[in-house]
């Protein structure tokens, strides 16, 4: 497998801006696609049973958009090495849809007192965590990432979670973990600007600052996603609006790799409805300027 | 930066100690040492959040209890999940059950049981109503009976 990731790689179909396909929402994407203005989408690989595929994706995926799948439980930043049938997931989900590339998280989501989850007691944290950033642990996560590079047919992408705590023994910040990532894999990086603008937020660093430090020549496509205000921290929700805040720091990406213009991926999970989905795109796309 | 295969074992091994005890604190609502206290309850706070949702989803009926999400948080720091969102209600009606009952909780647990399959009937209260609940088969109909301080007869529905 070698991969195809940077921004003038080109070769991927992932250009302009597109919509998470979700059933709620599958009419606007079909819409958008029937109009010219979606070419590819994504769907949580978590969500999706083959063979039983909802035929409104069906058909999406066969007029022509592409569809990455998504992982959203693999953990790769877990000390476990990736299980085997969540890989054979992804991997049988690229082959249906013919896509270019599969995507998951910076994350571990699952805990083990021994690094054999087979054997040991493990704790669900039923949500994407950040991995501490030492060295030991991006060598960790470097080699998991090979071993599921080995078992997809098609290259991987990670993203940047919104981390909402830090660890008190990181030795690396975001960007530069990120930046040894890309140096030790092949890996491409999906740039998620709202999880970005979260995670800063988090740990009283410039949102836009840290944004110029990320390995920005290896991106597969971006996300951008709504979110709200609570506690002083900002949390990225999927439920919300689309941040003005958060909108600026996609024009920022995007003058900033310009002429390359990578394709960027809206996501909305609750209060799904078209006019909210819309109402967002209007915020993302303005966002273009 | 590469590591020998023994280096990295040893490094998968320390990072699997460390992730297990700051996830078992952040499940527990506990504030992992050395940790922002302030970011890591939020963390703890999303984390039940997530749970809570993954439960209601598998069984709406647990949002019917009044004030489910107050009582779900205090379950969920004090009980570790174990299999699916279906055995975390179980194991939440369970720890309800362990607790002194109001008659709210009281009427809900009976109303647990009716879509559990485990009650046919029960009156528990619904969207604000007092209401006869029958299961029939894998359905639940509601009749509404009284909503305090008048009582009103209802239509029956089907959830």
């Amino acid at each position: 497998m070698s991969a195809t990731f940077g921004l003038t790689a080109g070769r991927t179909g992932i250009t302009g801006t597109a919509v998470a396909w979700r059933p709620a929402v599958a009419g606007l994407v079909a819409q958008l696609a029937a109009a010219g203005d979606l070419h590819f989408t994504e769907v949580v690989a978590e969500n999706i049973h083959l063979p039983a595929v909802d035929p409104r994706l069906e058909s999406l995926a066969a007029g022509g958009t592409v569809v990455v799948p998504h992982g959203v439980s693999l953990g790769l930043a877990d000390a476990a090495r990736p299980d085997a049938a969540r890989l054979r997931r992804l991997a049988d989900l690229a082959t249906h849809f013919g896509s270019p590339l599969v995507s998951e998280h910076v994350a571990f989501v699952r805990a083990c007192d021994t690094p054999d989850a087979m054997h040991g007691d493990v704790l669900e944290a039923g949500h994407l965590l950040p991995p501490p950033r030492t060295r030991d642990s991006l060598a960790v996560l470097a080699d998991n990432i090979r071993i599921a590079g080995e078992q997809l047919p098609v290259p991987l992408a990670v993203e940047n979670i919104a981390a909402v705590m830090s660890w008190p023994e990181d030795e690396l910040s975001e960007p530069e973990f990120l930046t040894e990532l890309t140096e030790l894999t092949d890996v491409g990086i999906v740039l998620d600007v709202a999880n970005l603008y979260a995670s800063a937020i988090a740990r009283g660093t410039d949102p836009h600052a840290d944004l110029h430090r990320f390995p920005l020549h290896r991106i597969a496509y971006v996300h951008v996603a709504g979110g709200r205000w609570e506690s002083g921290f900002y949390l990225d929700t999927h439920a919300d609006p689309v941040l003005r805040a958060v909108a600026d720091l996609l024009t920022d990406l995007l003058e900033t790799v310009a002429p390359a213009s990578p394709g960027v991926l809206l996501e909305r999970d609750e209060h799904l409805s078209i006019e909210a989905v819309r109402a967002d795109l209007a915020v993302v796309n303005g966002a273009f300027v | 930066m590469t590591m020998i295969a023994h280096e990295l074992d040893v490094a998968r091994g320390q990072l699997a100690a460390r992730q297990a005890s700051v996830v078992a604190d952040l499940l527990a609502g506990r504030p992992p040492a050395g940790f922002d206290p302030v970011a890591a309850e939020l963390t703890s706070r999303i984390l039940v959040r997530k749970r809570a949702s993954a439960a209601s989803y598998a069984c709406p009926e647990v949002a019917l209890l009044p004030g489910w999400r107050g009582l779900f948080t205090e379950y969920a720091w004090q009980c570790v999940e174990h299999g699916c969102a279906h055995d975390d209600v179980v194991a939440f009606r369970r720890w309800l059950v362990a607790r002194p009952v109001t008659p709210e909780i009281g009427a809900w647990l009976r109303l647990a049981e009716v879509y559990a399959g485990e009650r046919r009937s029960c009156v528990a209260i619904r969207n604000g109503f007092w209401s006869l609940h029958i299961g029939v088969g894998k359905s639940v109909w509601h009749v509404k009976l009284t909503r305090a301080p008048g009582s009103r007869l209802g239509r029956g529905e089907r959830s």
